[in-house]
Protein backbone atom coordinates (compact mmCIF):
# COMPACT_ATOMS: atom_id res chain seq x y z
CA UNK A 1 0.00 0.00 0.00
CA UNK A 2 2.85 2.73 0.46
CA UNK A 3 4.39 1.28 -2.11
CA UNK A 4 1.69 2.17 -4.51
CA UNK A 5 0.63 5.22 -2.76
CA UNK A 6 4.04 7.15 -2.31
CA UNK A 7 5.80 5.88 -5.06
CA UNK A 8 6.40 8.33 -7.83
CA UNK A 9 5.26 5.05 -9.91
CA UNK A 10 6.84 3.78 -13.11
CA UNK A 11 5.05 4.35 -16.49
CA UNK A 12 7.44 3.56 -19.27
CA UNK A 13 10.71 3.48 -19.70
CA UNK A 14 12.59 4.39 -22.93
CA UNK A 15 16.34 2.64 -22.23
CA UNK A 16 17.66 3.76 -19.62
CA UNK A 17 15.43 6.87 -18.75
CA UNK A 18 12.33 6.24 -16.99
CA UNK A 19 8.90 7.73 -17.04
CA UNK A 20 7.40 8.23 -13.88
CA UNK A 21 3.26 8.71 -13.23
CA UNK A 22 4.91 12.28 -11.28
CA UNK A 23 6.52 13.21 -14.94
CA UNK A 24 3.44 12.37 -16.70
CA UNK A 25 1.11 14.61 -14.44
CA UNK A 26 3.93 17.28 -14.63
CA UNK A 27 3.57 17.28 -18.25
CA UNK A 28 0.15 17.26 -18.12
CA UNK A 29 -0.39 20.14 -15.61
CA UNK A 30 2.03 21.43 -18.38
CA UNK A 31 -0.79 21.02 -21.30
CA UNK A 32 -3.15 22.15 -18.83
CA UNK A 33 -1.96 25.49 -17.61
CA UNK A 34 -0.48 25.89 -21.24
CA UNK A 35 -3.94 25.15 -22.70
CA UNK A 36 -5.86 27.61 -20.64
CA UNK A 37 -3.05 30.27 -21.47
CA UNK A 38 -3.59 29.87 -24.91
CA UNK A 39 -7.35 30.24 -24.68
CA UNK A 40 -7.29 33.03 -22.79
CA UNK A 41 -4.90 35.23 -24.71
CA UNK A 42 -7.04 33.93 -28.17
CA UNK A 43 -10.61 35.31 -26.45
CA UNK A 44 -8.78 38.04 -24.63
CA UNK A 45 -10.43 41.66 -25.51
CA UNK A 46 -10.52 45.32 -23.92
CA UNK A 47 -14.22 44.13 -21.91
CA UNK A 48 -13.01 41.50 -20.03
CA UNK A 49 -15.53 38.33 -19.80
CA UNK A 50 -15.60 36.59 -15.98
CA UNK A 51 -12.80 34.20 -17.05
CA UNK A 52 -10.59 36.91 -18.27
CA UNK A 53 -11.53 39.22 -15.32
CA UNK A 54 -10.22 36.34 -13.05
CA UNK A 55 -6.91 36.00 -14.99
CA UNK A 56 -6.15 39.43 -14.48
CA UNK A 57 -6.64 39.36 -11.09
CA UNK A 58 -4.42 36.84 -10.49
CA UNK A 59 -1.75 38.16 -12.96
CA UNK A 60 -1.97 41.62 -10.89
CA UNK A 61 -2.00 39.56 -7.71
CA UNK A 62 0.96 38.16 -8.79
CA UNK A 63 2.93 41.33 -9.82
CA UNK A 64 1.51 43.09 -6.74
CA UNK A 65 3.39 39.95 -4.42
CA UNK A 66 6.64 40.42 -6.18
CA UNK A 67 6.64 44.40 -6.14
CA UNK A 68 5.81 44.17 -2.55
CA UNK A 69 9.43 42.53 -2.49
CA UNK A 70 11.76 43.65 -4.95
CA UNK A 71 9.76 47.15 -6.92
CA UNK A 72 12.21 47.57 -9.38
CA UNK A 73 12.67 44.36 -10.88
CA UNK A 74 8.59 42.91 -10.63
CA UNK A 75 7.64 42.69 -14.11
CA UNK A 76 11.80 41.28 -14.81
CA UNK A 77 10.58 38.65 -11.96
CA UNK A 78 6.95 37.52 -12.69
CA UNK A 79 7.47 35.11 -15.21
CA UNK A 80 9.73 32.90 -13.07
CA UNK A 81 8.15 33.60 -9.62
CA UNK A 82 4.67 33.40 -11.00
CA UNK A 83 5.23 30.13 -13.08
CA UNK A 84 6.48 29.10 -9.63
CA UNK A 85 3.76 29.68 -7.98
CA UNK A 86 0.53 28.65 -10.34
CA UNK A 87 3.03 25.59 -10.95
CA UNK A 88 3.25 24.47 -7.51
CA UNK A 89 -0.43 25.73 -6.86
CA UNK A 90 -1.78 23.60 -9.57
CA UNK A 91 0.43 20.85 -8.71
CA UNK A 92 -0.38 20.47 -4.86
CA UNK A 93 -4.04 20.94 -5.46
CA UNK A 94 -4.03 18.08 -8.37
CA UNK A 95 -3.20 15.65 -5.24
CA UNK A 96 -7.23 16.11 -4.39
CA UNK A 97 -8.28 14.98 -8.06
CA UNK A 98 -9.16 10.67 -7.43
CA UNK A 99 -6.46 8.42 -9.31
CA UNK A 100 -4.08 11.40 -9.19
CA UNK A 101 -0.77 12.28 -7.11
CA UNK A 102 0.64 15.81 -6.66
CA UNK A 103 3.81 15.85 -8.33
CA UNK A 104 5.60 17.75 -5.43
CA UNK A 105 5.61 14.90 -3.11
CA UNK A 106 7.80 13.75 -5.50
CA UNK A 107 11.58 14.37 -4.62
CA UNK A 108 12.87 14.59 -7.55
CA UNK A 109 10.37 17.17 -8.96
CA UNK A 110 10.77 20.04 -6.00
CA UNK A 111 14.60 18.95 -6.14
CA UNK A 112 14.58 20.20 -9.80
CA UNK A 113 12.46 23.43 -8.90
CA UNK A 114 14.93 24.26 -5.65
CA UNK A 115 17.78 23.73 -8.49
CA UNK A 116 15.65 25.74 -11.02
CA UNK A 117 15.35 28.47 -8.06
CA UNK A 118 19.35 27.89 -7.19
CA UNK A 119 20.33 28.59 -11.10
CA UNK A 120 17.85 31.66 -11.34
CA UNK A 121 19.08 33.70 -8.22
CA UNK A 122 22.13 33.80 -9.71
CA UNK A 123 21.03 33.75 -13.53
CA UNK A 124 19.03 37.58 -12.17
CA UNK A 125 21.69 38.50 -10.34
CA UNK A 126 24.45 39.10 -12.32
CA UNK A 127 21.73 39.95 -15.01
CA UNK A 128 20.96 42.96 -13.30
CA UNK A 129 23.45 43.65 -10.99
CA UNK A 130 26.88 42.37 -13.03
CA UNK A 131 28.96 39.50 -12.42
CA UNK A 132 31.83 41.42 -10.80
CA UNK A 133 28.98 43.01 -8.70
CA UNK A 134 26.94 40.18 -7.98
CA UNK A 135 30.20 37.78 -6.86
CA UNK A 136 31.15 40.99 -4.54
CA UNK A 137 28.35 40.55 -2.20
CA UNK A 138 29.68 36.92 -0.97
CA UNK A 139 32.29 38.75 0.59
CA UNK A 140 30.33 41.53 2.44
CA UNK A 141 30.72 42.81 4.58
CA UNK A 142 33.18 40.61 5.36
CA UNK A 143 35.45 37.71 3.13
CA UNK A 144 35.16 35.74 6.45
CA UNK A 145 31.80 35.25 5.74
CA UNK A 146 32.36 33.77 1.93
CA UNK A 147 32.13 29.65 3.15
CA UNK A 148 29.36 30.85 5.35
CA UNK A 149 27.65 31.61 2.12
CA UNK A 150 28.31 29.20 -0.13
CA UNK A 151 27.12 26.76 2.23
CA UNK A 152 23.86 28.78 3.26
CA UNK A 153 23.23 28.53 -0.91
CA UNK A 154 23.45 24.68 -0.86
CA UNK A 155 21.54 24.17 2.60
CA UNK A 156 18.80 26.40 1.48
CA UNK A 157 18.26 25.19 -1.38
CA UNK A 158 18.08 21.62 -0.03
CA UNK A 159 15.83 22.82 2.46
CA UNK A 160 13.87 24.29 -0.40
CA UNK A 161 13.19 20.81 -2.07
CA UNK A 162 13.00 19.00 0.84
CA UNK A 163 10.30 21.38 2.34
CA UNK A 164 7.83 20.81 -0.64
CA UNK A 165 8.69 17.29 -0.54
CA UNK A 166 8.22 16.83 3.03
CA UNK A 167 5.46 18.34 3.40
CA UNK A 168 3.10 17.21 0.25
CA UNK A 169 4.65 13.91 1.05
CA UNK A 170 3.64 13.84 4.50
CA UNK A 171 0.08 15.20 3.59
CA UNK A 172 -0.89 12.36 1.52
CA UNK A 173 0.45 9.18 3.93
CA UNK A 174 -0.92 11.22 6.61
CA UNK A 175 -4.38 10.85 4.76
CA UNK A 176 -3.76 7.55 3.56
CA UNK A 177 -3.27 6.11 6.94
CA UNK A 178 -6.44 8.05 7.93
CA UNK A 179 -8.00 5.86 5.60
CA UNK A 180 -6.51 2.59 6.46
CA UNK A 181 -7.05 3.48 10.23
CA UNK A 182 -10.81 5.31 10.03
CA UNK A 183 -11.68 3.93 6.94
CA UNK A 184 -13.80 5.93 3.79
CA UNK A 185 -14.18 9.36 3.77
CA UNK A 186 -12.70 10.27 7.11
CA UNK A 187 -10.09 11.63 5.26
CA UNK A 188 -12.46 14.49 4.12
CA UNK A 189 -10.97 17.20 6.90
CA UNK A 190 -7.30 15.94 5.96
CA UNK A 191 -8.23 16.54 2.36
CA UNK A 192 -9.67 20.54 3.61
CA UNK A 193 -6.28 20.70 5.59
CA UNK A 194 -4.37 19.65 2.00
CA UNK A 195 -6.24 22.50 0.15
CA UNK A 196 -4.93 24.99 2.91
CA UNK A 197 -1.93 23.43 2.94
CA UNK A 198 -1.16 23.43 -0.42
CA UNK A 199 -1.39 27.10 -1.02
CA UNK A 200 0.40 27.57 1.84
CA UNK A 201 3.33 25.64 0.95
CA UNK A 202 3.09 27.05 -2.97
CA UNK A 203 3.34 30.68 -1.35
CA UNK A 204 6.20 29.68 1.28
CA UNK A 205 8.84 28.17 -1.70
CA UNK A 206 7.46 31.34 -4.70
CA UNK A 207 8.40 33.74 -1.37
CA UNK A 208 11.35 32.00 -0.49
CA UNK A 209 12.68 32.27 -4.16
CA UNK A 210 11.72 35.41 -4.36
CA UNK A 211 13.53 36.90 -1.17
CA UNK A 212 16.97 34.54 -2.36
CA UNK A 213 16.33 36.38 -6.00
CA UNK A 214 15.97 40.02 -4.01
CA UNK A 215 18.59 39.06 -2.01
CA UNK A 216 20.87 38.95 -5.01
CA UNK A 217 20.32 41.72 -6.57
CA UNK A 218 20.05 43.99 -3.27
CA UNK A 219 23.06 45.05 -4.17
CA UNK A 220 22.31 46.71 -7.33
CA UNK A 221 19.28 48.18 -5.67
CA UNK A 222 20.83 49.77 -2.37
CA UNK A 223 22.87 51.46 -5.60
CA UNK A 224 19.89 52.85 -7.35
CA UNK A 225 18.69 54.15 -3.91
CA UNK A 226 22.29 55.62 -3.31
CA UNK A 227 22.48 57.28 -6.65
CA UNK A 228 18.72 58.61 -6.35
CA UNK A 229 19.30 60.42 -2.90
CA UNK A 230 22.64 61.73 -3.71
CA UNK A 231 21.20 64.36 -6.24
CA UNK A 232 18.81 65.25 -3.80
CA UNK B 1 10.91 7.51 -2.50
CA UNK B 2 13.67 7.22 -4.84
CA UNK B 3 15.14 9.87 -6.56
CA UNK B 4 14.98 9.24 -10.09
CA UNK B 5 17.32 11.24 -12.39
CA UNK B 6 14.63 11.88 -15.52
CA UNK B 7 11.81 12.89 -13.60
CA UNK B 8 14.44 15.22 -12.43
CA UNK B 9 15.81 16.55 -15.66
CA UNK B 10 12.02 16.05 -17.78
CA UNK B 11 10.70 18.55 -15.03
CA UNK B 12 13.67 21.00 -15.32
CA UNK B 13 12.38 20.94 -19.16
CA UNK B 14 8.70 21.06 -18.26
CA UNK B 15 9.06 24.35 -16.18
CA UNK B 16 11.04 26.03 -18.35
CA UNK B 17 8.42 25.11 -20.98
CA UNK B 18 6.02 26.13 -18.41
CA UNK B 19 7.96 29.60 -17.90
CA UNK B 20 7.98 30.08 -21.46
CA UNK B 21 4.92 29.29 -22.31
CA UNK B 22 3.12 31.56 -19.67
CA UNK B 23 5.31 34.53 -20.56
CA UNK B 24 4.33 33.74 -24.07
CA UNK B 25 0.72 33.54 -23.39
CA UNK B 26 -0.46 34.84 -20.05
CA UNK B 27 1.64 37.14 -18.14
CA UNK B 28 2.57 39.38 -21.58
CA UNK B 29 -0.99 39.21 -22.97
CA UNK B 30 -2.59 40.04 -19.31
CA UNK B 31 -0.16 42.96 -19.09
CA UNK B 32 -0.45 44.11 -22.51
CA UNK B 33 -4.13 44.12 -22.34
CA UNK B 34 -4.31 46.00 -18.65
CA UNK B 35 -1.64 48.36 -19.85
CA UNK B 36 -4.08 49.22 -22.92
CA UNK B 37 -7.33 49.67 -20.66
CA UNK B 38 -5.15 51.87 -18.71
CA UNK B 39 -4.14 53.58 -21.66
CA UNK B 40 -7.51 53.84 -23.14
CA UNK B 41 -8.95 54.72 -19.14
CA UNK B 42 -6.39 58.14 -19.63
CA UNK B 43 -7.22 58.75 -23.02
CA UNK B 44 -10.82 58.71 -22.12
CA UNK B 45 -10.01 60.89 -18.99
CA UNK B 46 -7.65 63.13 -20.68
CA UNK B 47 -10.71 63.21 -23.53
CA UNK B 48 -13.32 64.07 -20.22
CA UNK B 49 -10.67 66.23 -19.03
CA UNK B 50 -10.26 68.02 -22.02
CA UNK B 51 -14.26 68.10 -22.67
CA UNK B 52 -14.96 69.16 -19.34
CA UNK B 53 -12.05 72.09 -19.81
CA UNK B 54 -14.00 72.84 -23.19
CA UNK B 55 -17.40 72.81 -21.47
CA UNK B 56 -16.44 75.03 -19.11
CA UNK B 57 -15.26 77.58 -21.29
CA UNK B 58 -18.36 77.41 -23.26
CA UNK B 59 -20.00 77.77 -20.41
CA UNK B 60 -18.03 80.74 -19.42
CA UNK B 61 -18.62 81.88 -23.02
CA UNK B 62 -22.41 81.41 -22.54
CA UNK B 63 -22.40 83.23 -19.41
CA UNK B 64 -20.75 86.44 -21.27
CA UNK B 65 -22.43 86.47 -23.99
CA UNK B 66 -25.72 85.78 -21.94
CA UNK B 67 -24.22 89.06 -19.88
CA UNK B 68 -23.57 91.07 -22.95
CA UNK B 69 -27.20 90.14 -24.32
CA UNK B 70 -28.25 91.06 -21.23
CA UNK B 71 -26.24 94.48 -20.97
CA UNK B 72 -27.26 95.41 -24.72
CA UNK B 73 -30.97 94.13 -24.60
CA UNK B 74 -30.39 96.68 -21.29
CA UNK B 75 -29.41 99.56 -23.17
CA UNK B 76 -31.53 98.87 -26.28
CA UNK B 77 -34.66 99.52 -23.86
CA UNK B 78 -33.54 102.55 -21.90
CA UNK B 79 -32.31 103.76 -25.75
CA UNK B 80 -36.21 102.54 -27.10
CA UNK B 81 -37.89 104.35 -23.24
CA UNK B 82 -35.81 107.36 -23.56
CA UNK B 83 -36.78 107.19 -27.52
CA UNK B 84 -41.00 106.79 -27.06
CA UNK B 85 -40.29 109.00 -24.19
CA UNK B 86 -39.46 111.81 -26.42
CA UNK B 87 -41.55 110.83 -29.07
CA UNK B 88 -44.72 110.98 -26.42
CA UNK B 89 -43.40 114.26 -25.35
CA UNK B 90 -43.08 115.54 -28.85
CA UNK B 91 -46.76 114.35 -29.69
CA UNK B 92 -47.79 115.79 -26.72
CA UNK B 93 -45.93 118.89 -28.09
CA UNK B 94 -47.42 118.73 -31.16
CA UNK B 95 -51.23 118.03 -29.66
CA UNK B 96 -50.88 121.01 -27.48
CA UNK B 97 -50.00 122.51 -30.58
CA UNK B 98 -52.71 121.81 -32.60
CA UNK B 99 -55.04 122.24 -29.67
CA UNK B 100 -53.72 125.60 -29.41
CA UNK B 101 -54.17 126.43 -33.01
CA UNK B 102 -57.30 124.50 -32.75
CA UNK B 103 -58.46 126.90 -30.08
CA UNK B 104 -57.38 129.96 -31.92
CA UNK B 105 -59.02 129.15 -34.92
CA UNK B 106 -62.28 128.93 -33.12
CA UNK B 107 -61.60 131.69 -31.30
CA UNK B 108 -60.72 133.86 -34.16
CA UNK B 109 -64.09 132.24 -35.80
CA UNK B 110 -66.18 132.84 -33.09
CA UNK B 111 -64.65 136.11 -33.05
CA UNK B 112 -65.73 136.26 -37.21
CA UNK B 113 -69.17 134.79 -36.54
CA UNK B 114 -69.69 137.31 -33.55
CA UNK B 115 -68.58 140.15 -36.15
CA UNK B 116 -70.73 138.89 -38.58
CA UNK B 117 -73.81 138.78 -36.92
CA UNK B 118 -73.14 142.08 -35.61
CA UNK B 119 -72.86 143.50 -39.17
CA UNK B 120 -76.23 141.16 -40.18
CA UNK B 121 -77.54 142.76 -37.06
CA UNK B 122 -76.46 146.26 -37.94
CA UNK B 123 -77.64 145.85 -41.60
CA UNK B 124 -80.73 144.97 -40.53
CA UNK B 125 -80.74 147.25 -38.04
CA UNK B 126 -79.91 150.17 -40.77
CA UNK B 127 -82.17 148.00 -43.31
CA UNK B 128 -85.10 148.56 -40.55
CA UNK B 129 -84.14 152.19 -40.08
CA UNK B 130 -83.69 152.93 -44.07
CA UNK B 131 -87.27 151.41 -45.03
CA UNK B 132 -88.53 153.06 -41.49
CA UNK B 133 -87.32 156.67 -42.74
CA UNK B 134 -88.52 155.43 -46.47
CA UNK B 135 -91.57 155.62 -44.89
CA UNK B 136 -91.63 158.65 -42.44
CA UNK B 137 -90.01 160.33 -45.87
CA UNK B 138 -93.06 159.09 -48.12
CA UNK B 139 -95.63 159.87 -45.09
CA UNK B 140 -93.19 163.78 -44.96
CA UNK B 141 -92.38 163.99 -48.41
CA UNK B 142 -93.95 167.18 -50.37
CA UNK B 143 -93.03 169.24 -53.46
CA UNK B 144 -91.70 171.90 -51.15
CA UNK B 145 -89.22 169.08 -50.06
CA UNK B 146 -88.47 168.57 -53.33
CA UNK B 147 -88.01 172.08 -54.68
CA UNK B 148 -85.45 172.38 -51.48
CA UNK B 149 -83.66 169.40 -52.59
CA UNK B 150 -83.25 170.07 -56.71
CA UNK B 151 -82.00 173.49 -54.61
CA UNK B 152 -79.24 171.42 -52.99
CA UNK B 153 -78.96 169.91 -56.20
CA UNK B 154 -78.39 172.93 -58.15
CA UNK B 155 -76.09 173.77 -55.06
CA UNK B 156 -73.92 170.81 -55.50
CA UNK B 157 -73.82 170.86 -59.22
CA UNK B 158 -72.34 174.62 -59.09
CA UNK B 159 -69.49 173.11 -56.27
CA UNK B 160 -68.16 170.64 -58.06
CA UNK B 161 -64.51 169.73 -58.15
CA UNK B 162 -62.50 169.47 -61.43
CA UNK B 163 -62.19 166.00 -61.51
CA UNK B 164 -65.58 165.63 -61.20
CA UNK B 165 -66.69 168.09 -63.67
CA UNK B 166 -64.73 166.31 -66.17
CA UNK B 167 -65.70 162.91 -65.63
CA UNK B 168 -69.44 163.96 -66.26
CA UNK B 169 -68.29 166.02 -69.65
CA UNK B 170 -67.00 162.84 -70.34
CA UNK B 171 -70.07 160.99 -69.94
CA UNK B 172 -72.08 163.57 -71.90
CA UNK B 173 -69.69 163.41 -74.68
CA UNK B 174 -70.45 159.26 -75.04
CA UNK B 175 -74.30 160.04 -74.16
CA UNK B 176 -76.89 160.46 -76.59
CA UNK B 177 -76.94 163.82 -76.48
CA UNK B 178 -79.70 164.16 -73.67
CA UNK B 179 -79.71 164.11 -69.66
CA UNK B 180 -82.65 162.01 -68.35
CA UNK B 181 -84.23 163.61 -65.26
CA UNK B 182 -86.31 161.93 -62.75
CA UNK B 183 -88.23 163.62 -60.24
CA UNK B 184 -90.32 161.87 -57.92
CA UNK B 185 -93.10 165.65 -58.07
CA UNK B 186 -93.67 166.79 -61.40
CA UNK B 187 -91.49 169.75 -62.07
CA UNK B 188 -92.64 173.35 -62.95
CA UNK B 189 -90.84 174.74 -65.85
CA UNK B 190 -88.79 177.04 -63.76
CA UNK B 191 -87.30 174.65 -61.98
CA UNK B 192 -86.71 172.57 -64.96
CA UNK B 193 -85.15 175.63 -66.75
CA UNK B 194 -82.97 176.18 -63.28
CA UNK B 195 -82.08 172.48 -63.51
CA UNK B 196 -80.77 172.61 -67.02
CA UNK B 197 -78.74 176.09 -66.80
CA UNK B 198 -76.96 174.21 -63.83
CA UNK B 199 -76.38 171.16 -65.83
CA UNK B 200 -75.26 173.71 -68.91
CA UNK B 201 -72.93 175.63 -66.31
CA UNK B 202 -71.75 172.19 -65.84
CA UNK B 203 -71.17 170.73 -68.72
CA UNK B 204 -70.37 174.00 -70.32
CA UNK B 205 -72.61 173.85 -73.36
CA UNK B 206 -76.15 173.80 -73.96
CA UNK B 207 -77.76 170.37 -72.93
CA UNK B 208 -80.86 169.02 -73.79
CA UNK B 209 -83.38 166.97 -70.85
CA UNK B 210 -86.10 164.45 -70.75
CA UNK B 211 -88.14 164.73 -67.32
CA UNK B 212 -89.43 161.80 -66.05
CA UNK B 213 -91.17 161.07 -62.69
CA UNK B 214 -91.28 158.23 -60.61
CA UNK B 215 -92.79 158.35 -57.06
CA UNK B 216 -90.60 155.93 -56.12
CA UNK B 217 -87.84 158.30 -55.16
CA UNK B 218 -89.62 160.16 -52.21
CA UNK B 219 -88.00 163.40 -52.95
CA UNK B 220 -85.89 165.10 -55.30
CA UNK B 221 -84.28 164.50 -58.47
CA UNK B 222 -82.24 161.85 -59.90
CA UNK B 223 -79.67 162.68 -63.34
CA UNK B 224 -78.65 160.37 -65.24
CA UNK B 225 -75.93 161.07 -68.00
CA UNK B 226 -75.29 158.15 -70.52
CA UNK B 227 -74.35 155.66 -67.72
CA UNK B 228 -73.16 157.95 -65.03
CA UNK B 229 -75.62 158.89 -62.21
CA UNK B 230 -75.98 162.31 -60.41
CA UNK B 231 -78.76 161.80 -57.51
CA UNK B 232 -80.47 163.75 -54.96
CA UNK B 233 -83.16 162.19 -54.06
CA UNK B 234 -84.64 160.62 -50.84
CA UNK B 235 -84.80 157.06 -51.62
CA UNK B 236 -81.06 156.67 -53.78
CA UNK B 237 -79.50 158.76 -50.08
CA UNK B 238 -81.39 156.05 -48.28
CA UNK B 239 -79.86 153.00 -50.40
CA UNK B 240 -76.40 154.63 -50.43
CA UNK B 241 -76.44 155.01 -46.95
CA UNK B 242 -77.65 151.31 -46.20
CA UNK B 243 -75.35 149.85 -48.95
CA UNK B 244 -72.75 151.83 -47.61
CA UNK B 245 -72.87 150.61 -44.07
CA UNK B 246 -73.13 147.07 -45.90
CA UNK B 247 -69.31 147.10 -47.66
CA UNK B 248 -68.01 148.61 -44.47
Amino acid sequence: MTQQGLDAGLVFSIGPFEITETSVTAWGLLLLLGGLSAAFTFHRSLKPSLFQTAVEGIVTSLEEAISAVAPQCARRLLPFIGSLWIFIVAANLIGLVPGLHSPTRDLSITSALALLVFFSVHWYGIRICGLKAYLRHYLTPNPILLPFHLVSEITRTIALAVRLFGNMMSLEMAALLMLLVAGFLAPVPLLMLHIIEALVQAYIFGMLALVYIAGGIQVQILKQEKTQKEPS
Amino acid sequence: MEFNWTTFLLEIINFLVLVWILKRFLYRPVLNIIARRQQDVEQLLQETTAERQSSEALKVRYENRLADWEQEKEGVRRTLQQEMEAARRRGLDELAGELDDERKKQQVLSERKQQESEHLAEIQALSLGADFTARLLQRLASPELEARLIKVAIDDLDTMSAEQREVVARAWSNGNGAIEVTTAYPLDQARQESLRQALARLIDEEVQCNFRQDPELIGGVRLKIDHSVLHANLQDELKGFVEASRDC
